[in-house]
């Protein structure tokens, strides 16, 4: 009995003595990026930027500054080192939030900067990725954006605020390597903007592959949401063409659902899509009463109409373009034995035809009439 | 020293006579002899004036002697009207007795026999409310230091004819009276011969409190988990014992010991059973929450601010490195800091007496604290955790395991320091294995964990009402498992009858 | 001949359940699904179904061995192949049980690596581990039997976490079911064997238990959990990546864990492998335990002697692993021998113990008819 205790005693002193020299990242000891940007220099290098918050020691005010520090170098692994070139404390990444790449690098390619983080133990699977239009997403961590907030705290929040209030599809890191690595689907991130003064999202950026392709406004990519994603309490703005005079009409607490059908009767695959939303009216500005059963059906055919065909525009241009970010692909793959992604994408989507139904439910039209 | 002119002294008694053991307690100052003579006889009395009561010996003894009309020691005896007397031989009886507070009358130089009469000074305290395991509802008596007093506590709980003691000494010096106690035919006999057992084989030469002979008789001595319980309540010992198990008590320590035990009998308080049991139960919950809370907390801060900032929360991140960001120490060095200054105050609270130990504990805990993060030694976030850590240790119910509690701390917060979560996990682990080896008198600490013996689950974690426990705790392997007739007590009835 | 267990050192016969599923799950649940996709691509859950059952048969395989001699695998190696023979194989049987144990540990040292510290000395662990494994199988049978139960019962607190990636969940990744060939589901079935053996240990076991008689529900419970959870775990993780992504994958389980966030935690995969090593002692002790049985009944040495050899060889080989290529040649090793000694030589015995005891029969007939 004695023997095994000594023996366990020893288990303990001999760990201690053996591994107290891990290396630490004591909190204070380390600078914890919360957002990083890519950018392509012109020899083709890339530039890393990142942002941490760092905290003056003088004094008893505990505020929080942010620093920017950035570096060039061929590949993400070696850039991050770089990085500490110029750090005061070791630069890790285990607390980055957002991932921001800019649209010329986009442009390249950035599978291999996302797999680099992806490999990269200490960084999340929920961070958000960002596509920054033009050629320079440093700039944006820099940019004194005069709410207070640091670019770490406010980007993050900004992309996952738009995404949750359901204007924006929703994507991660672990979304986007979903979509990259799938044979029926592409990938989309958010696209950012910057001006002189202020950051806002502006958008969907598509990619073909790893690659950016093109862009998609605010107003479509919420239709392209509809298409990919069930929507939980969200609000949308929709214009009411009515006897030449255009009137605005507000739903809020807008859910949707969709189910995809393929119809494969047909000599080309035809793809249904069903799109059941219910919402209420929150504000109109129109002249009509809503409480009449009739201007509110009419609303509501209104909408369904506007939906259902921008809807399908949106998915005959993908088509076109030979980009698929709603996934039709995965849909036709798992109604087939004889899988091929290449004749998928050479011939058969090319071919495809698509068919958008809404049902729109206005459940209830405001407290105030 | 003392033990070997003790054994020379007992190999001597062979041949020892009364006389001898009266010249060896005249060494002793306050051991008096008197003469009282009449004409026909010459008695001598003798006792220790330090153990007597002097009113007793007036009142009962002294009017007798005087009379002329006893003449012989067994004469006296009978007109002294004190109960425990009685005539003896053995100088080894005389010394014990005298020893006790007996009073021995005898004649002539050389006597053969003695008379020795009860008249011993009652210095205990009365019985008073219990001190270190109080609570609000229940009984309000506690063990005081005689071990007949306490007894009779007992005793009056438990009225029955199978409550049976057994009465040992231990201690070669000491010979303190131990009393062990168990309701015969509940009793499973492998334990209660086990416990007789070990106190029979203690051969250490004091016992000064039951506790030390509670550690004397562990199954794993070299454990850091007490094996048996403590109690300063009869109530306690007396359910303990009407559940089958084993208690003993020990003269001259007002607490009773009682096994076997398992490891989540420590986290229950008696007042759980005066309780209605959903709140018995919510606040049993809220003790192992508060054992795993005080165990776990301060490694835990110390294994994510040393290797772990990923797991920060992003709200929390800004907070905690702000706390952090004027300490010069490693999070290690701080949290023991903290710790000891924390176990210190505990200590020092603990000797002081209980009015200023409660000033120190205050004063010393706000002004300490409140200075140690202004100074920029802690966090103040850290000073938050292992207050509310310490206040944790307190919740359980027996001393000796809070005690096991504040300890184990210390080597969970090293390997935090050394390896982090892996650190923490693995002590846990360590704890765990340790935990499934004890044994409490040969049955499982850790039953009803494991062992898994889902009908002792009733009353471990979680206290259920009365009457679903028709049934004594199974581990205890009493040797009559029902308590009351449990079809009796779940007869249904319609709604109108 | 092999006497029997003494009353006190048994334990209840329900406890199977538990040994059964504790052996199993270990480390090998952390990443196996990226290896049965490779084959049985996203019909890969239903090569675990498949691998299961069969698990199912081989479990009434030993029973029937077992119930026949009513002792352990030793007992039945003597009975079938005499003295000598049945010694040789049975030390093979115990280095089998050392390997496996290196495997474990080697593999959980190597997860602890990549995700926690890529500065701890592998050789540092491997020793404070021998230490802890030696306290653990020296208390006995019984501390083993303890350690597996709450080893299966504090991590049923994590099962629940699994199933929150589903938030990402995609479950169209599965259509359409059996795209693939039977013998690809097979071969997918196959490279399961890591996560699914461990169970042989029964053989060793078995006197050990109570009413041993009646165990085999409990065992056939224990491996249905397994069957259960790994399923589970499978397609939740087919539903959770795409094909290229589980194949990029290594360690898919963790990487599930990786989007769990709580209010108070902002990643669970760091408690996730901390606490992972509740679910891979039970695994190590056991297999030592087993291990050093073996050795004891083969060669009458002491089974603290045996213990203490078998932990020496398990240290020294797990620092002799020192990259990951080495690790994953060893561990297929494992997989490999594993696969051969427990889903092919355990039916075979079967039939083996059935001739051996027809002849011995035929013999004690012709004896009794002359």
């Amino acid at each position: 009995m004695n023997k095994r205790l000594i023996c366990s005693f020893v288990v303990l002193i001999y760990t201690l003595l053996l591994t107290g020299c891990l290396e630490t990242s004591i909190v204070d000891e380390v600078s914890m990026v919360r957002a990083a940007s890519f950018d392509l220099e012109e020899d083709g290098k890339l530039k890393l930027t990142v942002s941490f918050p760092t905290f003056p020691d003088k004094g008893q005010e505990q505020t929080l500054e942010q620093r920017i520090i950035e570096a060039t170098g061929e590949t993400t692994k070696g850039t991050k080192i770089s990085l500490n070139k110029n750090a005061q404390k070791p630069i890790l990444f285990g607390q980055v939030r957002v991932l921001l790449f800019s649209q010329a690098l986009a442009e390249q390619g950035v599978e291999k900067y996302i797999d680099a983080m992806y490999r990269d133990p200490a960084v999340g699977n929920r961070i958000s990725l960002g596509i920054v239009e033009g050629n320079d997403a440093g700039a944006l961590l820099d940019k004194d954006l005069g709410i207070g907030d640091l670019s770490g705290v406010f980007l993050p929040e900004l992309i996952e605020q738009n995404q949750d209030t359901s204007t924006l599809p929703p994507t991660n890191m672990h979304q986007f390597l979903f979509s990259l690595y799938n044979d029926g689907r592409d990938a989309y991130l958010p696209l950012i903007i910057q001006s002189d003064d202020k950051v806002s999202v502006a958008g969907t950026a598509l990619f073909s592959g790893d690659k950016f392709h093109s862009k998609l406004n605010f107003e479509d990519s919420f239709f392209m949401k509809l298409l990919l994603d069930t929507t939980r309490q969200g609000i949308h703005e929709f214009a009411i063409e009515d006897q030449e005079q255009t009137s605005y009409v507000v739903i809020e607490k807008l859910n949707s659902d969709f189910k995809r059908k393929l119809d494969k009767s047909r000599d080309v695959p035809l793809f249904i899509f069903d799109v059941k939303i219910d919402g209420a009216i929150e504000d109109y500005d129109g002249q009509m009463n809503l409480d009449e059963t009739k201007t509110l059906n009419k609303i509501q055919q209104s909408i369904e109409n506007q939906i259902s065909n921008r809807a399908q525009e949106l998915l005959i241009q993908f088509r076109n373009e030979g980009i698929d970010p709603v996934g039709i692909g995965e849909k036709y793959r798992s109604t087939t034995r004889n899988w091929n992604a290449e004749q998928w994408r050479n011939e058969l989507y090319p071919s495809a035809e698509f068919e958008v139904n809404v049902d729109l439910k206005i459940i209830q039209s405001g407290a105030v009439e | 020293m003392i033990g070997r002119w003790l054994m020379k002294k007992m190999i001597d008694n062979r041949k020892e006579t009364l006389r001898d053991v009266f010249l060896q307690f005249q060494q002793s100052t306050d051991f008096v002899i008197y003469t009282f003579k009449t004409d026909e006889r010459m008695f001598k009395i003798a006792y220790f004036q330090t153990l007597i009561d002097t009113d007793r010996l007036n009142r009962d003894i002294l009017p007798s002697l005087t009379k002329s009309d006893c003449k012989t020691l067994e004469s006296l005896l009978t007109e002294v009207s004190i109960q425990d007397k009685e005539i003896i031989k053995s100088p080894k009886d005389l010394r014990e007795k005298v020893l006790q507070g007996f009073v021995a009358v005898y004649e002539g130089k050389d006597p053969s026999k003695c008379a020795i009469i009860e008249s011993s000074m009652d210095s205990g305290r009365d019985v008073s409310p219990p001190e270190n395991e109080f609570s609000v509802a229940g009984p309000q008596e506690a063990f005081i230091e005689s071990v007949d007093t306490n007894i009779n506590l007992i005793r009056k709980r438990l009225p029955l004819a199978q409550l049976q003691i057994k009465e040992m000494k231990i201690g070669k010096i000491t010979q303190t009276r131990v009393a062990v106690l168990y309701i015969d035919g509940l009793v499973d006999k492998d334990n209660l011969h086990t416990i007789e057992q070990r106190l029979g084989d203690v051969e250490f030469d004091q016992v000064i409190d039951s506790s030390s002979l509670a550690q004397m008789i562990s199954d794993n001595t070299m454990s850091i988990f007490p094996q048996l319980v403590n109690t300063e309540r009869p109530e306690r010992v007396a359910s303990v014992l009407a559940e089958g198990k084993v208690a003993f008590l020990a003269d001259g320590s007002p607490e009773a010991v009682f096994g076997p035990t398992t490891l989540v009998e420590f986290f229950s308080s008696l007042e759980d059973y005066y309780l209605p049991w959903q709140i018995a139960t919510s606040v049993r919950l809220l003790r192992f929450f508060a054992v795993a809370f005080s165990v776990l907390s301060t490694p835990l801060y110390v294994a994510v601010l040393t290797f772990h900032y990923e797991l920060i929360p992003r709200d929390l991140l800004s907070t905690i490195i702000a706390s952090r960001s004027n300490i010069p120490f490693p999070p290690i060095l701080e949290a023991i800091f903290l710790e000891l200054t924390i176990e210190l105050l505990r200590e020092a609270g603990a000797r002081l007496p209980t009015k200023v130990g409660q000033t120190i504990g205050i004063v010393g805990g706000i002004v300490i604290g409140q200075a140690s993060v202004e100074a920029g030694l802690t966090s103040n976030i850290l000073l938050i955790i292992v207050a509310l850590a310490a206040l944790a240790s307190f919740t359980t119910p027996v001393y000796q395991m809070g005690n096991t509690i504040r300890l184990i701390r210390f080597p969970f917060i090293l390997m935090a320091a050394f390896l982090g979560g892996v650190g923490v996990a693995f002590c846990l682990l360590v704890t765990i294995v340790h935990l499934l080896q004890l044994t409490s008198l040969g049955r499982p600490y850790m039953e009803p964990i494991f062992p898994p013996r889902f009908s002792d689950w009733r009353d471990a974690f979680v206290r259920l009402p009365f009457n679903w426990m028709s049934s004594r705790p199974v581990y205890l392997r009493p040797r009559d498992k029902g308590r009351f007739n449990f079809s009796r007590a779940v007869q249904k009835h319609d709604i109108d009858e | 001949m092999d006497k029997p267990i003494k009353e006190q050192y048994l334990v209840s016969g329900f406890l199977t359940l538990f040994l059964i599923h504790g052996m199993q799950v270990g480390v090998g649940v952390l990443g196996f699904q990226r290896d049965v996709v490779k084959v049985a691509g996203y019909d890969a859950w239903i090569s675990v179904l498949i691998a299961g059952m069969v698990v199912h048969v081989v479990i009434a395989c030993m029973y029937t061995l077992l119930k026949r001699v009513d002792g352990d695998l030793i007992s039945i190696h003597h009975q079938i192949f005499g003295k000598w023979v049945g010694n040789v194989i049975c030390f093979f049987v115990s280095i089998y049980f050392v390997a496996k144990a290196v495997n474990v540990l080697r593999t959980y040292i190597e997860v602890v690596q990549v995700w926690m510290f890529p500065d701890l000395p592998t050789w540092s662990i491997a020793i404070v581990a021998s230490f802890f494994f030696y306290y653990v199988v020296a208390g006995g049978f019984r501390s083993v039997v303890g350690l597996t139960f709450l080893g299966v019962m504090i991590p049923v607190a994590f099962v629940p976490m699994l199933l929150l990636p589903l938030e990402f969940a995609n479950f169209i990744n599965m259509l359409p079911i059996l795209k693939h060939s039977i013998v690809e589901l097979l071969l997918g079935a196959k490279d399961t064997t890591l996560s699914f053996i461990g169970f042989e240990s029964l053989l060793l076991y078995y006197p050990f238990l109570k009413n041993r008689d009646l165990t085999q529900k409990w065992a056939q419970l224990g491996a249905l959990i397994t069957n259960v959870a790994y399923t589970v775990i499978m397609v939740v993780s087919l539903a959770f990546f795409s094909e290229d992504q589980l194949n990029k994958t290594i360690w898919a389980t963790l990487t599930l864990y990786k989007v769990v966030q709580l209010p108070f935690l902002e990643r669970f995969e760091y408690i996730g492998v901390s606490m992972w090593m509740f679910l891979i002692t039970p695994n190590i002790a056991l297999a030592l335990w087993a291990a050093s049985r073996c050795a004891k009944r083969i060669s009458g040495m002491n089974q603290r002697s045996a213990l203490v050899i078998a932990i020496v060889i398990m240290a020294v080989v797990i620092i002799l692993l020192p990259t990951r290529q080495e690790v994953n040649q060893f561990s297929n090793w494992v997989a490999q021998t594993g696969f051969y000694f427990v889903f092919v030589y355990i039916p075979l015995l079967v039939i083996l113990q059935t001739i051996a005891l027809k002849i011995r029969r035929g013999k004690h007939e012709q004896t009794t008819n002359l």
